[in-house]
């Protein structure tokens, strides 16, 4: 398979895991770069935002490093793993924390009825397992946005989609071949 | 059954073929808008909307984009579109105009790659596979082409593939009025009962819904009968005796998978515990075995008292770094780690969760700090547990001191300061193949509510199954036994899955070059 010339960014913030992300990138000989800010998004043919962490923490650097218009506006594949999904909507119940408000809904706390973190491998309504590690759930007004799905105390949101702008709760850089299936398949979109 | 209502659109205009023949064209105006909302009234909840100049051409159009948009904007129909889709970007276009689904023939075969990207960026239910039958054969291309493909075969493939839905239309019957397959409706959901199964071709009247229920199909296209005004799509809807809608997305009932890791001892920056891979190069080196567990299916890795002393850290981060180049799956290091800062140079470095055991006996807040600074999910406690009269203590320095805790009360207390996981290890089992310490287990799991992985004692394959079963266990855990080629990760996954526990079971690649 052949990707594009420009490599796909991964933004470098206070609350990412993108060393992994780079490491899995690369283990899938799929090319890529750190971006840091505004300038750094001009040179990639895509972008993934990781996310670990807490939402507060994450959109207060996001706004220091002046980013949060250069997201919103965004017309390349974009990609948000965990909570680089979750920043995607409205708003946060984590920290009571107002997001990117790119996609319509918002972020709620697992209901106290299960284990928090969800975390482990659980099955996605494709058939496949993927590695969860997150205590807060994405709720899309639209939920034919909802991609996939998977069931952790009744179904919750593990992948979504609107436009350019696609997430996954889960993360694909732990996730064995399910999640390169995943990373490969948004590098073919970058084009 | 769901009865779904046609509009085949060539050049802007409502037609019919016959048979699929572009040479056998008749018109019904040139207003598809209408005939939806029309439909709309009539009941349907669902519009099967082709493309025929796509399929002819090849080609992704504007202006049918823009009617997909308009009737997406002016009817509430769930709209399914096929014809003419031959790539990824086709499929987004279309479900970006507003429709649903995405009906795909050609491309199943042409670019089943492009499929499986799709099921991932798109999500699986974003697609229906049209499987158009001449005989036995699938027909693609707008049917002007064989495939060579026998229709239970492509069935198979469309399931393994992961797609649920399907749209088989039998090409001798479509536009002929003479009545629906219902012999191969019946065959195929009797061969692939989880496959819904959209039938379409050849729908005339009431009788025949009701045969294709009883064939069990879930949905019915019904195109040519409609524009002739033969019958009404009211009655024809109203005759299904079940009114069940094709859901939209089928939700699972999953749970998560019950664990297997291997364990990896490491000093100095080699495995300790002596492995029989002969096939490794070096089986010493803990990145080549990570790697070989990972290929074989192991959920997670475990590196324990990597990190024992200080010179012993600087060798723990580069390894985190090194297994982190090689694995796709998540891995914990353990032993040595005193503060915050360690725990966060070995995360930084690559690994997923770092285990403390002795530095959080001596310093119990460090494991608050840790779910603080670095969340709960990574902060794992390791306990060593030996039995001392009736209940069990708490094992520091590698098991030879006793911190005179007990080790069930140490557990609630670490899991109320922040750790988001155990690691319990029998002491007395440990390396004796007798078995996992379940009483130990389960009285863990009775106080703490977060995973607990059991380690020490792994035997057969059946006490793994204890560990989960009488242990509660979530994960299991072990070493020599994988390390000895005892068993093979896959083999203690077959047997949890015997034993009705849930399990990953990846696809494993056993020829490695």
């Amino acid at each position: 398979m052949s990707f594009a010339s420009y490599p796909i960014g991964i933004l470098r913030y206070s609350s990412g895991n993108s060393g992994s992300v780079a490491k899995a990138l690369t283990r899938l000989s799929i090319p890529s770069k750190m971006v840091e800010n505004i300038d750094d998004l001009s040179s990639v043919s895509g972008l993934i935002f990781p996310g670990a962490g807490a939402a507060k923490s994450a959109m207060k650097d996001l706004q220091e490093r002046r980013l949060i218009e250069a997201l919103r506006n965004f017309q390349k594949p974009f990609l948000g793993l965990c909570l680089g999904m979750q920043l995607l909507f409205d708003s946060s119940e984590e920290g009571a924390t107002e997001c990117l408000g790119i996609i319509r809904g918002r972020v709620r706390e697992l209901p106290d009825t299960v284990i928090k973190p969800h975390m482990g491998w659980n099955k996605l309504n494709n058939g496949k397992y993927a590695y969860f590690v997150h205590s807060f759930v994405c709720e899309p007004e639209d939920k034919r946005l909802i991609t996939m799905t998977t069931c952790y105390g009744g179904n919750i949101c593990a992948g979504i989609r609107q436009k350019n702008f696609f997430g996954v709760q889960w993360h694909p850089e732990k996730s064995g071949r399910t999640g390169d299936d995943l990373l490969l398949s948004f590098a073919s979109l970058c084009k | 059954m769901q009865v779904i209502p046609a509009i085949d659109v060539l050049d802007g205009k409502v037609v019919r073929l016959r048979q699929g023949d572009f040479t056998q064209v008749t018109e019904y105006g040139d207003d598809p808008l209408s005939y939806a909302k029309n439909y709309e009234k009539a009941g349907a909840k669902r519009l099967h909307f082709v493309n025929l100049s796509g399929a002819k051409n090849a080609e992704m159009s504007k202006g049918f984009l823009a009617l997909v948009r308009r009737l997406a904007k002016e009817t509430q129909l769930e709209i399914q579109v096929g014809g003419g889709i031959r790539t990824l970007r086709d499929i987004q276009l279309i479900l970006d105009a507003g429709a649903i689904k995405t009906v795909i023939g050609t491309m199943l075969f042409k670019n089943p790659e492009a499929i499986r990207y799709a099921i991932n960026v798109f999500g699986v239910d974003s697609l229906i596979a049209a499987l158009d039958v001449q005989g036995r054969e699938v027909r693609i291309q707008g049917w002007q082409q064989g495939s060579g493909c026998d229709l239970f075969e492509a069935c198979r493939l469309t399931e393994e593939m992961g797609i649920r839905e399907i749209l088989v239309t039998d090409v001798a019957l479509d536009g002929m009025e003479q009545g629906p397959n219902v012999a191969l409706y019946a065959e195929i959901k009797s061969r692939f009962p989880s496959l819904r199964v959209i039938a379409s071709g050849g729908v005339r009247n009431t009788l025949d819904i009701q045969a294709l229920e009883q064939s069990l199909c879930d949905g019915a296209v019904i195109g040519k009968a409609l524009l002739g005004n033969n019958i009404s799509l009211k009655t024809l809807i109203e005759s299904a005796t079940t009114k069940g809608q094709i859901p939209y997305r089928e939700e699972g009932s999953s749970t998560l998978a019950i664990r297997v890791i291997p364990c990896l001892d490491v000093a100095n920056g080699r495995v300790v515990k002596g492995t029989s891979f002969v096939n490794l190069r070096d089986a010493g080196d803990p990145v080549e075995l990570a790697k070989r567990y990972c290929e074989e299916g192991a959920d997670e890795l475990v590196f324990l008292d990597i990190a024992a002393s200080a010179e012993n850290r600087e060798t723990a981060y580069a390894l985190a770094s090194r297994v982190a180049d090689v694995v796709n799956i998540p891995f914990t290091i353990g032993g040595g780690i005193r503060s915050v800062e360690d725990a966060q140079r070995i995360l930084e470095a690559g690994a997923d969760k770092v285990a403390i055991n002795s530095a959080g006996v001596k310093n119990p807040a460090l494991f608050t700090e840790m779910a603080l600074e670095l969340g709960r999910a990574n902060t794992v406690c390791a306990i060593d547990a030996k039995r001392k009269g009736s209940g069990w203590t708490v094992l520091v320095n590698g098991g030879r001191v006793d911190a005179d805790i007990d080790a069930i009360e140490w557990a609630k207390k670490v899991t109320d300061l922040g750790a988001g996981e155990l690691l319990v290890t029998s002491y007395d089992r440990d390396g004796t193949g007798d078995g996992f310490d379940t009483d130990l287990l389960s009285k863990i799991k009775n106080v703490v509510s977060t995973p607990v992985i059991a380690s020490g004692g792994a035997g057969t394959l059946s006490s793994f199954c204890d560990a989960v079963r009488l242990g509660r266990a979530d994960a299991v855990l072990a070493a020599s036994v994988f390390h000895f080629g005892t068993f093979r990760i896959r083999d203690v996954k077959l047997a949890l899955a015997a034993s009705s526990f849930p399990i990953r079971l990846p696809v494993v690649s056993n020829t490695e070059p």
